[in-house]
């Protein structure tokens, strides 16, 4: 149609000698051509940025996403359309737009999106078109960056007591035993069995009696979570929902220990194991890898051998988060335990009981090792307490 | 939606559009006639104050009748019921008229009353066709009104035929704004073929004319892109609509103003060079020069007294004759040549659209006038698209040459480019492609699937360089399967890669075999994983090689 318009206009202005219709082609010509700039001013001005690099967010929980246009030229814009792709997220309002910008302006877009599943999404590419007053051009751009949310598990706390592990950490305690002698309290009076060497010899002088010194009682728990994602341990037709569940399970248990500044180790025993060695402030990369994984390994690595290779701090509480295994396997992982730790079995209760797989009211023969069932579903992770 | 205040707030620029761009137009049209002598009768001119009187009154019945129908299109059957009892109210009107003026009352029509009906059927129908075309916009202004995001989507989904009629309408005023444009540039050439100086009141009208047909045309767009963004769940405010038309207005006095510095009553190059071109062409095909040599002979004959012609005559040189006779058979070869160029350009909408052929061979079998009727429209439109369709790619074609010599010097440069060699390769794709496209029948979907061909051939081209073997069997599926496995462990972005490889294909297979349109987001997607594909280093790297 361009083409057809300009050929004719050229073709009045050139040949005919009558000035209104001379000025009428040359308002055509004129009309395509500055569209034409203002099309190519605009297309170049605009800067599209994503605000946000890597958002995260929680199953069910909704993320903002934020765009900015930028319209760098003094052209005004009347009205552009920019659509964005939520990546398989679902949208709560519009990823569409369309607004105004006046020259040298810019605006922040928004919108948010929630998943019910976890997993890392990629938003983007999006789209935006816009076309000159007259519609003569018309451009799509595609916005090239694309911005990936993480999207965590769910994190139901566990309404679980920390046990015990090592004197000295960051835990408050009664027992004396746990004394921490870096920690001062306060000074009193002796009493008959105080240890000579706690006598505060300074204020013994001026209050003409002896007084003894009195510190803080501090332990420390540090944890190693084992998540068994062994295909063979799930059940084929609830798989999806009990690998949920365990993820759940293992992202709480991570975020309790980091809650309690807590040393938290994690081994992953997928075809490619993960191993995180037990230090602190470590949930985000946890929760980070616990969203990625995609679903329960049909060639795993084996436990016990994991464990073996795996330097564990005394008095370490070791978690093994897991579907019903084979009490074989579970005896083989719980003989690799180190005397000084304590061994947790946080099992899903399965409705279907399977010939030689653990079960609920099993006793461990070893001492020092509990079994704790999770729930299959709900707001409370274990069945009990 | 119902209430009529409702609409009638919503319909009012509509009609003020639609009557000031038929209006001025027509009064146009009128005083050129005037001008041009056309009179009923020898010793009066024509007289134009009814013409003033009516058309506001067309204007009006129009758009009251259209208000009425509450978003239902009238009926072949009403109209003709309208236009009658219109037709016996314009007969009356202007026969009381010439009453009035003569003080002769008289019942028989003559040419005034004739071309004064004539006149008025043809404004009615004109303001009818533009007012009918913008009134469809009300079609989905009720489903504007409550909607938006993907609610909006899925109501629109479900109205899908209504919203389709009711874009086509709209996408069709741009063409009668720019014929409009054009027949009023015709009506001024003609005016200023037997005027020198154009009269003021002429020039207003023109000027206005042309400008509310601008309007037009840029209302007509932003209804479009209107349309268009719909599409994606969004809507266009009365606002933003807004800053659009200022910007058109703005624009629009730019252009206009610019465009006085040029306009001059001078051509740039002299008319006479355009007319000898017409002559020396229609002298060429001119079917009568036997006659006229008849003619000279004879004029020749009743010359008795004519002396002798020379010797020299007789004896022509020898160079001479082959001259001669190049220059005839040269001429009777462009003669040729240009008839057969015509009837080419008459025959070609029927040898390259089988769609047509095919209508035109079921014409005859079309039972009953009307439908016989509505066929040979069909056919008849569609000839004439076609037709003018060629006719102007003859005129482009010294320019598609021009660039098709720059592009291929451009190719010579630069020897490496990837699209010349995909014409070689991707066979079976390629009809697999052919094939579908053979198969469907709207053009929407060929389209598609020749964009996303395209596409998927192009990343096969960038596979095929790292190995991608194909054989015939090979389904799409599997094509994509053999480029994933390539990519494996071959870069780092893994999941970024198998997710663009996926997305071409899947979107391809889908294009090839969904009745289902791919949306415009999802063929960016596309292009856009093609992009991400293209720019791996793998491919970079064995292309530079």
């Amino acid at each position: 149609m361009r083409g057809g318009l300009l050929l004719s206009a050229a073709f009045i202005f050139l040949f005919l000698p009558v000035a209104m219709l001379q000025w009428a082609a040359a308002v055509f010509v004129a009309l395509i051509i500055i569209c034409y700039i203002y099309t190519e001013l605009v297309s170049r001005g605009l800067k599209i940025t994503r605000v946000d690099l890597t958002p995260n967010t929680f199953r069910f929980v909704p993320q903002t996403i934020r765009i900015r246009v930028n319209n760098t030229q003094p052209l005004p814009i009347s009205y552009l359309l920019l659509s964005d792709n939520p990546g398989g997220m679902s949208t709560v309002g519009e990823c569409v737009f369309s607004i105004s910008l006046p020259g040298n302006s810019s605006q922040l877009l928004e919108y948010i999106v929630k998943s019910d599943r976890r997993g890392v999404y990629e938003i983007g590419p999006g789209l935006v078109k816009f076309s000159d007053p007259f519609g003569f051009f018309s451009r799509t751009i595609a916005i090239s960056t694309t911005q990936t949310v993480s999207v965590f598990p769910r994190i139901i706390i566990p309404d679980l007591k920390i046990l015990p592990g090592i004197p000295i950490g960051e835990l408050n305690i009664v027992n004396p035993l746990f004394e921490d002698t870096s920690r001062y309290r306060g000074i009193r009076e002796y009493v008959p069995g105080d240890d000579p060497r706690r006598i505060h010899w300074k204020t013994s002088a001026k209050a003409e009696n002896l007084h003894v010194m009195e510190f803080d009682a501090t332990y420390d728990a540090p944890v190693l979570l084992v998540l068994n994602i062994d295909a063979s341990s799930y059940t084929k037709n609830t798989r999806y929902q009990h690998f949920e569940r365990i993820i759940e399970a293992a992202a709480s248990a991570s975020q309790l220990w980091d809650s309690h500044n807590q040393k938290t180790g994690f081994i992953i025993n997928g075809s490619k194991p993960f191993i995180l060695p037990q230090v602190k402030h470590q949930i985000s990369y946890i929760l980070q890898v616990l969203a990625q994984i995609d679903a329960p390994d049909p060639s795993p690595s084996e436990i016990d051998v994991l464990l073996r290779s795996f330097p564990i701090n005394y008095g370490s509480r070791i978690i093994l988060i897991s579907p019903p295994i084979k009490s074989t396997y579970y005896e083989q992982i719980a003989l690799t335990i180190p005397p000084a730790c304590s061994f947790d079995y946080w099992m899903l209760e399965g409705r279907i009981s399977r010939e030689n797989y653990l079960r609920q009211n099993y006793i461990s023969p070893i001492k020092r090792h509990r079994i704790q069932p999770i729930s299959e579903y709900g707001n409370r992770l274990f069945t009990y307490g | 939606m119902d209430k009529l205040p409702r609409r009638i707030y919503l319909s009012i620029p509509f009609f003020v559009l639609s009557f000031l761009s038929t209006a001025p137009l027509f009064f146009l049209l009128i005083m050129t006639a005037h001008e041009i002598g056309l009179s009923y009768d020898l010793h009066k001119g024509l007289p134009i104050i009814p013409f003033f009187i009516i058309t506001p009154v067309i204007g009006f019945e129009n758009y009251f009748v259209t208000l009425l129908s509450k978003n239902q299109k009238i009926s072949l059957v009403g109209r003709l019921r309208e236009i009658i009892l219109l037709l016996l109210f314009f007969y009356l009107f202007i026969q009381l008229f010439l009453f009035v003026e003569s003080g002769q009352l008289s019942y028989r029509p003559n040419f005034y009353s004739v071309f004064f009906m004539v006149f008025s059927f043809l404004f009615w129908l004109s303001h009818f066709t533009v007012l009918e075309q913008l009134m469809s916009r009300l079609v989905i202004a009720g489903f504007l009104e409550h909607n938006r995001g993907e609610t909006l989507v899925r109501v629109l989904r479900d109205v899908q035929p209504v919203i389709q009629e009711s874009y086509t309408m709209v996408s069709q005023i741009n063409v009668t704004a720019i014929l409009r444009m054009f027949l009023t540039l015709f009506v001024v050439l003609i005016y200023s073929g037997t005027q020198i100086i154009i009269p003021p009141l002429v020039a207003v009208f023109a000027v206005l004319s042309f400008c509310i047909q601008l309007i037009l045309f840029a209302t007509s767009q932003i209804f479009a892109d209107d349309h268009n963004y719909l599409a994606y769940g969004a809507v266009i405010t009365q606002n933003q609509r807004g800053r659009r038309t200022m910007a058109v207005i703005a624009i629009s006095a730019l252009a206009m103003a610019m465009s006085l510095l040029f306009a001059r009553n001078v051509s740039v190059f002299a008319p006479k060079a355009v007319y000898d071109f017409f002559a020396s062409l229609f002298r060429r095909i001119n079917l009568e020069r036997g006659a006229r040599r008849i003619e000279d002979l004879t004029f020749l004959v009743s010359r008795p007294n004519l002396p002798p012609p020379s010797v020299d005559s007789y004896i022509a040189p020898s160079e001479n004759n082959i001259f001669t006779f190049l220059l005839s058979f040269l001429n009777n070869l462009l003669t040729i040549s240009l008839l057969i160029l015509i009837a080419y350009l008459l025959l070609a909408p029927f040898l390259h659209n089988p769609k047509l052929l095919n209508q035109l061979l079921h014409l005859p079998l079309n039972k009953g006038f009307k439908i016989f009727l509505r066929a040979f429209k069909y056919l008849a439109q569609g000839w004439l698209l076609n037709f003018l369709d060629y006719f102007l790619g003859i005129f482009l074609m010294p320019f598609k040459g021009f660039f098709f010599l720059v592009r291929k010097l451009q190719k010579l440069w630069n020897k490496d480019d990837p699209v010349k060699s995909l014409t070689s390769q991707n066979e079976f794709v390629k009809n697999l492609i052919q094939q579908r496209m053979a198969q469907t029948q709207s053009e929407e979907k060929e389209f598609e699937i020749q964009t996303l061909g395209h596409l998927f051939t192009r990343m096969i081209f960038h596979f095929e360089k790292v190995g991608l073997t194909l054989k015939k069997s090979n389904t799409i599926r599997e094509i994509i399967t053999s480029c994933q496995t390539l990519m494996v462990n071959e870069t780092e972005d893994q999941d970024i890669v198998q997710t663009c490889i996926l997305t071409i294909g899947l979107c391809f297979e889908e294009s090839l075999f969904s009745t289902r349109l791919i949306t415009e987001p999802e063929i960016a997607q596309a292009q856009q994983a093609l992009k991400t594909i293209a720019a791996l280093p793998i491919f970079q790297a064995s292309s530079s090689s």
